[in-house]
């Protein structure tokens, strides 16, 4: 009954840090993707905007699973974190390096500063994910027997099914930050601009 | 999941300490969301004059 209620409550967080956490991830692929500097400056605008307030937050649920794992099953956490070593310490170095590069990229003192750390950003913020979903596939396809390092280093989280999750994750983060972002302009426009609903629909990009 | 669990101690106390933590966290995280949402901690790009 115990184990059990342990269990719910780190699924409940797990959902948090998927569903918060993903949209957080997933506004990094748009900022990655959203062209050159001056075509993608209103999307990397609204990104910060729409990420400053809430990122570390959000970010709160994966140290919150991390604890009830660790404190609740002991044992699977060991198993778990011992063969999927590489794929989660590449996830934890893009979490560190996404979170510096966030907090820093307002702070560049030259343009060639400021890509690299653009770059840093939306490239970790794909990258997190998809060492995550392959960490979740490769428990998934049962490739972390119980025990220190028992499973395969490398060949646990590079089969099909972990690699098709990694890629899975990064997908859902993107459709979640879409929806979250495309909410978030219309609250900024409506917030910013009264007349904004006089304005031609040709207009895609409002200047929130 | 019984045998990959802790002990019951272990367990007892930690959904106490999270309940206790939640009660502290949900009403603090639903308050920043709140507050995100309505844009009262929107970004600025500009200094204020």
């Amino acid at each position: 009954m115990l184990a059990d209620l342990a269990a719910v409550l780190a699924l409940v967080g797990l959902t948090a840090y998927v569903v918060l956490g993903g949209a957080d991830f997933g506004a990094g692929f748009w900022d990655l993707t959203a062209g050159g500097a001056e075509r993608g400056a209103p999307v990397r605008a609204m990104v910060k905007r729409a990420m400053s307030p809430v990122w570390e937050a959000n970010h709160v649920w994966l140290i919150f699973v991390l604890v009830v794992l660790w404190t609740a099953f002991p044992k699977a956490f060991g198993s778990i974190t011992s063969t999927l070593a590489i794929p989660l310490f590449l996830a934890a170095l893009g979490i560190v390096l996404r979170g510096g590069a966030f907090a820093l990229k307002g702070q560049a003192a030259t343009i060639a500063e400021a890509r690299a750390l653009g770059a840093t950003f939306a490239l970790s913020s794909v990258l997190v994910p998809f060492f995550l979903g392959t960490s979740a596939g490769a428990i998934a396809a049962g490739e972390v027997p119980v025990g220190n390092a028992a499973g395969e280093l490398w060949g646990s989280w590079t089969g099909t099914l972990p690699v098709f999750v990694g890629l899975l994750a990064v997908a859902t983060g993107v459709h979640l930050a879409a929806v979250f972002l495309g909410a978030d302009s219309r609250t900024c426009c409506r917030r910013r601009s009264p007349w904004s609903r006089r304005r031609p629909r040709t207009q895609r990009w409002p200047p929130c | 999941m019984e045998q990959a669990a802790a002990p019951d101690a272990t367990l007892a106390a930690l959904l106490i300490a999270a309940t206790v933590g939640m009660a502290l966290l949900l009403p603090a995280l639903a308050w920043l969301f709140r507050l995100a949402m309505s844009g009262r901690l929107a970004y600025e790009e500009e200094p204020r004059p």
